[in-house]
């Protein structure tokens, strides 16, 4: 019954506040960052887009991005003087021949001189293959890729670029010239990111392929963002809103309801950012154990508090991801960043149940410290987020529900057996109740068989997904092999436990899981190899390399420090 | 027990030998000395033998072989960034031994999986053990035998369909064959079996009893104009390379597949593909190295293939491939083949893979075979295993839940 009432209460919070949240955004008067447009194959608005595609090039806030967009595709001059570029690699800027600042923040002209001062160097390196490049080298790539992306947004709205500051745009001068051709063909070879034009129920369509201008509607379109473009670059607010708004009703017109539901869906998860609520709500309920554990006298005030804010981020993060899978249509497992944040609701779940279960029978601390790293972790990550298409071989429910579910469940309980471990690992030497430390033991030994089982049944169903689908069970794909490292360290630490009925040994392998399930899940994303192709990057070895370091170190410390100990026990 | 059954035998020799003797009236104490004394060695054997297997069977040869694989599996994972998976494969995971710097050599997965293959065979006759560890150590017996299974019997290759062609063969992946033309006549051998050479000599009986040495077979290879002519290897008239086996990247389009071998008491190196014209005092034919077509009992048409693609993109939702078969059992049969939904008919499998679009912008499918899948050997291995793992928490969850 309490555990009901909580979880009404708890509702009724989290619910308040997102109504609150829905109001707010029903009066957020930016209506050009809620233009619904076709992306990558699916119906976003334009917030969203830029969300994933512009905020990690340009060091500008979140919310100023639509702002700084309407630049680019309107008013161009304006943005290329704007220092918005950070650069930090000084050997980048002394090949760009750019005077260094305090900021480290760069204007689009800058970078553009010295882009051509460098282009027989990015000729070259773009024949190269990307991971043998060093660091400048990768960023001068990657600065040349942003610097396209910018142009490119440029030039697809090149029909509403201003002729030599007349304030007329290209569009008025075709329009002015209307008599002498019907169709509107421009040959620019313009790779088109996004379509913003919907002219009927079925079809988007862009700038640069051949235009009916007889078609009254997609005049009616071009109008309106011509109308956009001048009263953008005038600073007009009151008429650039007044288009904005025009063009929004204009576009969801021709939008079926399901789209119209799901992208207000997306704009608003996109607006609220669960994860980091779900990230400083942790970070409170941290501090209010830590309290907890200081001043004993108040521990019955801070234990609701501290209950309650668990709750709430929690919930936060299921939230998180019952959204992305109503906005996705599928399940909600399909890259990093997604199994990032299902393992870390998987984890606070499993510390829930140990919380409700055990009463504060043990200590907190640890977990709830690696609950906020991995929180963090998500909200790292949250930059680069963007909900994608699935490639044919993925495009299957049955498989993402089976496979990817079981394995990151198996993932998130590897984790947190490992950590009880450390839990264990510290009161085996501090305290001195036996019977408690059995009691943790068993758990233990009964939370590492279940991880077993999950990360063992999540491989299998990989390998039956895969013989479905190529006709190979196995095929030592460096995913698979890591798969299988977990489970090979999982029967190793079992068996070690069975040989050797000495404890100690037993924990020590379990609190060094964590490093292998970290390098099963990222390490290998750093080989570049392979058919799971999500989540590549070569940036996060150090970060490997510092947790092992310091699970390491724990190991070490404890077992030096309390060497005598050992023996004690035993 | 085996001590038991060990003296048992020994008597039974000892008891044959006195009861030979006795109906002969030949009483002679050599013999029976000698009885003895093969009676010991039996024991001794016997015991020994029976030590080995306790000692195959002891979980620190379980342990240690697990450490050893794990220690393959990592080198094996990071290696894959510098030579790709099927080298991987060939060296570290196919293969009884390798070696670190060409100095340290580590047992590799074969050898490691035969070991633990028989530890736990061993285990599971001579120990006593639990219902639950009984089904999950017989579950991976079981994906053991299957993994031996299907790397020994199964074959697999692929299939390019256009539209409306009917075809009755698919290619062999990992088979090759040697096709000599003469006047017409057509001599095909399979050489290459599993990527290993089977064959060491193609005796060409039309052409006067001639014959092609093969020497070795190379996956991929480098190949140099050879500045040393005692190292020459002709590889066409009057070009001479130097060859070398470099690792083959399966992903990588310019894998050079070839093979080394003796012609006219010459070198010859023989590409993938390519057709080599040899001319032996006035007899000229030709040569031509190719992956091996596997006959199938049935044909394959291809009546339309699909592609549905998310708008506005290139990112394709699903392929479907529309097929006709005929066969002399099922006559003109329509079968759908998608992504994730493989077709079972007869030995063979066929999954929906890839397409091709031609400069007429016509598709033609892609479709991976599969001949004599043991699949079915995984999927009992699994239920097998998902028992014994619910039996094992189900006696944890009972036994524990009190104290805990």
């Amino acid at each position: 019954m309490i555990i009901i009432k909580k979880i009404i209460y708890i509702t009724l919070f989290c619910s308040t506040f997102l109504f609150l949240n829905i109001f707010i955004l029903k009066n957020d008067t930016n209506n050009f960052a809620k233009i619904p447009i076709l992306n990558d194959g699916r119906v976003k608005t334009l917030n969203c887009f830029l969300k994933s595609h512009l905020h990690d090039i340009l060091n500008v806030k979140l919310i100023e991005l639509p702002n700084i967009f309407a630049k680019i595709i309107f008013d161009f001059d304006i943005f290329s003087d704007l220092t918005l570029f950070k650069i930090i690699n000084q050997n980048l800027l002394l090949n760009f021949d750019i005077k260094l600042t305090d900021n480290n923040l760069y204007s689009f002209n800058n970078i553009m001189i010295g882009l051509f001062k460098n282009i027989d160097t990015i000729n070259i390196l773009l024949k190269m293959n990307y991971f043998d490049l060093n660091d400048t080298q990768k960023q001068m790539l990657n600065l040349y890729n942003k610097i396209n992306l910018i142009l490119n947004f440029k030039t697809q709205f090149h029909l509403f670029n201003s002729i030599s500051k007349t304030g007329y745009t290209n569009y008025d001068k075709i329009i002015a010239n209307k008599n002498n051709a019907n169709f509107y063909n421009n040959n620019k070879d313009i790779n088109n990111i996004f379509y913003i034009v919907k002219i009927n129920k079925i079809n988007w369509i862009d700038f640069n392929t051949q235009l009916n201008l007889n078609d009254t509607t997609l005049l009616e379109n071009l109008n309106i963002i011509n109308n956009m473009a001048k009263t953008f670059r005038n600073k007009d607010d009151v008429s650039w809103n007044a288009a904005c708004t025009c063009y929004l009703n204009l576009i969801k017109q021709q939008l079926s309801i399901h789209d119209r539901v799901l992208i207000y869906f997306e704009h608003l998860y996109s607006k609220i950012n669960l994860v980091q609520l779900a990230f400083y709500i942790y970070i409170l309920s941290f501090m209010i154990y830590v309290y907890m554990l200081v001043c004993k006298h108040l521990w019955r005030y801070f234990n609701t508090v501290f209950n309650y804010s668990f709750y709430v981020g929690i919930l936060f993060s299921i939230f998180d991801i019952f959204v992305r899978f109503i906005i996705s249509g599928r399940p909600p497992v399909t890259n990093l960043y997604e199994s990032i944040i299902f393992v870390n609701v998987i984890y606070s779940i499993c510390l829930l149940i140990y919380i409700e279960k055990f009463k504060y029978k043990f200590n907190l601390l640890i977990p709830l410290f690696f609950l906020l790293i991995f929180q963090c972790i998500a909200y790292n990550y949250n930059y680069g987020d963007e909900i994608k298409n699935l490639t044919s071989v993925l495009n299957t429910s049955f498989w993402l529900v089976t496979h990817v579910i079981t394995i990151t469940i198996g993932y998130a309980l590897c984790l947190i057996v490992s950590i009880l471990a450390h839990v264990y690992f510290f009161y085996k030497f501090f305290s001195v109740n036996i019977n408690k430390n059995f009691i943790f033991f068993k758990i233990l030994n009964f939370l590492t068989i279940i991880a077993l089982v999950f990360i063992i049944f999540g491989t299998i169903l990989g390998g039956v997904w895969a013989d479905q689908s190529w006709g190979r069970f196995w095929g030592w794909d460096p995913k698979e092999n890591g798969a299988m490292l977990v489970v090979l360290w999982l029967i190793l630490v079992l068996h070690l436990k069975i040989v050797n009925k000495n404890d100690i040994w037993f924990s020590v392998g379990l609190i060094f899981t964590s490093i292998i399930v970290l390098l099963s899940w990222f390490g290998v994303n750093m080989l570049n190899v392979g058919l799971h192709s999500y989540g590549f990057t070569d940036k996060i070895g150090l970060w490997l390399l510092l947790f092992a370091g310091f699970e390491c170190l724990y190991v070490f410390l404890i077992l030096i420090l309390f060497k005598n100990k050992i023996y004690l026990h035993y | 027990m085996l001590i038991f059954y060990s003296n048992l035998i020994a008597l039974c020799l000892f008891d044959i030998k006195g009861y030979r003797l006795t109906h002969r009236l030949v009483y002679n104490i050599y013999i029976y000395k000698y009885s003895i004394f093969i009676w010991s060695i039996l024991i001794l054997i016997t015991k020994l033998f029976y030590n080995c297997l306790i000692f195959i069977s002891r979980s620190e040869i379980f342990i240690i072989s697990l450490i050893l694989f794990l220690i393959t599996l990592i080198i094996g994972t990071i290696s894959q960034k510098y030579i790709g998976i099927q080298s991987v494969k060939d060296i570290y995971f196919n293969s009884n031994v390798f070696y670190i710097y060409n100095i340290i050599p580590l047992p590799g997965g074969k050898l490691l999986f035969i070991i633990i293959f028989f530890n736990l065979l061993f285990k599971l006759i001579l120990n006593k053990i639990k219902i639950n560890t009984i089904l999950i150590h017989v579950s991976i017996l079981l994906l053991l035998i299957g993994s031996y299974l299907e790397y020994k019997f199964s074959e697999t290759g692929y299939l390019i369909l256009d539209k409306n062609i009917i075809i009755n063969n698919f290619v062999n992946e990992n088979n090759y064959s040697i096709t000599i033309n003469y006047n017409n006549k057509i001599l095909n051998t399979n050489i290459i079996k599993n990527n290993v050479l089977n064959k060491t000599v193609i005796a060409i009986n039309d052409i006067n009893n001639n014959k092609i040495t093969l020497i070795k077979f190379f996956k991929n290879i480098n190949m140099n104009i050879s500045q040393n002519n005692l190292k020459k290897t002709q590889f066409n008239k009057n070009l001479f390379y130097d060859i070398k086996e470099i690792s083959c990247f399966v992903e990588h389009e310019h894998v050079k597949t070839g093979i080394l071998c003796i012609i006219n008491n010459e070198n010859f190196f023989i590409l993938e593909g390519l057709t080599y014209i040899i001319n032996n005092e006035n007899i000229q034919y030709s040569i031509i190295l190719t992956k091996t077509k596997d006959i199938m009992p049935f044909t394959i048409k291809l009546l339309e293939f699909e592609r549905d693609v998310y708008q506005k993109t290139d990112t394709a939702k699903s392929y479907t491939s529309t097929i006709l078969i005929t066969s002399n059992d099922l006559k003109n049969w329509k079968f759908n083949i998608k992504m994730n939904n493989p077709l079972k008919y007869k030995q063979f499998i066929f999954y929906q893979s890839s397409f091709i679009k031609n400069d007429q912008n016509v598709y033609s499918s892609i479709l991976n075979v599969k001949k004599n899948s043991f699949s079915f050997v995984f999927y009992f291995a699994s239920i097998v295993m998902f028992l014994g793992f619910m039996l094992n928490i189900y006696i944890f969850f009972n036994h524990y839940r009190k104290k805990i």
